[in-house]
């Protein structure tokens, strides 16, 4: 019980500790700075001029950003075309390939000269 | 309604959203009319927080940049000192968060009024809560001393609650948290602060205990 009537006062205490210092401010009219207009339009200029600066440097980053990608699509572009040729022609030797090895009756590894030759009328009758 | 033109204005008649309007399209006097106006005001906010006149500026001047170039997201017919205290508080905020670490406050911080005066008002032989007309000036020593050992997450609830007086949703609208985490800390700061004063009448009563062990007679 003692504890929380304590625990109370010191909250009162806060309390009225809190509005007097709200009231001496408040209260208070020393006169603001002298220079605080003209200080304050010489920050906003300075700002203004760094978000001018930034937004050139964003406008230009962004004109480089646009031609860069350009360039990156024109060579992705070149790319895919030239993988497109050469895999039409790796398909096109591969087809031949194929026609030549149908063609030959006969199979013949050179390592393997015991075993007699494989012929492609053996796989059709089978 | 008063038709304001440019160059015409009548700073006392115009209203703070045709002022508004006029600052938007370029007019630079107008600006300065609300700045006029509301100027007392940010200081106030500000010397709630920092005791230094050119911190105090500095937070006003930058309150009004900050406002200057975000006048078009300002809600018409809305409170614009409500407007501005919400920039003032969180670049208040801002600035005590980047401050130093704040140490332990001790006895001797304080100067033998302050102690003095502390130690009576912490006696439970005392029922006098409130601060006498001469006991204003140490008391507001003795409430920034104690504010500046808070966290600014403290110190910022106590002020807006207890010195500004604002509303738990009010304050939710200033700082930007909900209000239920705003009752949360305002219960913690209040805490932090009763234990601050707890202390200094530990360390007081220990000093006293100490005099008359070395001082018996």
């Amino acid at each position: 019980m003692k504890d929380n009537l304590h625990k109370s006062d010191l909250d009162h205490l806060t309390f009225n500790l809190l509005h007097n210092f709200s009231d001496r401010i408040r209260g208070d009219q020393t006169p603001l700075p002298p220079y605080f207009m003209s200080r304050l339009r010489a920050r906003i200029a300075q700002e203004q001029q760094i978000s001018q600066v930034w937004e050139f440097g964003v406008i230009s980053a962004k004109n480089w950003l646009f031609a860069l990608s350009l360039v990156a699509l024109m060579f992705f572009a070149g790319n895919l075309l030239v993988l497109n040729t050469h895999l039409k022609i790796l398909f096109y030797n591969i087809g031949k390939q194929s026609i030549n090895i149908s063609d030959e009756r006969d199979i013949v590894h050179p390592d393997v000269e015991d075993v007699e030759a494989l012929n492609v009328d053996d796989f059709q009758k089978e | 309604m008063i038709n304001i033109r440019p160059g015409t204005i009548q700073p006392a008649e115009a209203s703070d959203d045709s002022l508004v309007e006029l600052s938007l399209s370029g007019n630079d006097e107008a600006f300065e009319n609300l700045v006029h106006r509301y100027k007392r005001r940010v200081f106030a906010i500000a010397k709630h927080f920092f005791r230094q006149p050119e911190t105090v500026e500095d937070i006003a001047q930058e309150t009004f940049t900050k406002a200057y170039f975000a006048l078009h997201s300002y809600q018409r017919g809305a409170s614009l000192e409500y407007w501005l205290a919400r920039i003032a508080v969180n670049n208040c905020y801002d600035e005590l968060r980047r401050r130093k670490s704040r140490g332990e406050l001790t006895v001797s911080d304080l100067t033998d009024d302050e102690v003095n005066w502390i130690d009576n008002k912490l006696s439970r032989i005392s029922v006098s809560r409130h601060i006498q007309n001469n006991d204003r000036e140490t008391a507001f020593e003795v409430t920034h001393k104690l504010l500046d050992k808070l966290s600014p997450e403290d110190r910022t609830i106590l002020l807006l609650l207890h010195a500004e007086e604002y509303t738990v949703a009010e304050i939710a609208g200033l700082i930007g948290w909900s209000e239920a985490k705003v009752k949360i800390r305002a219960f913690r700061a209040r805490h932090a602060m009763r234990k601050l004063l707890k202390k200094l009448q530990l360390v007081e009563q220990r000093k006293e205990r100490t005099a008359t062990a070395c001082y018996p007679g």
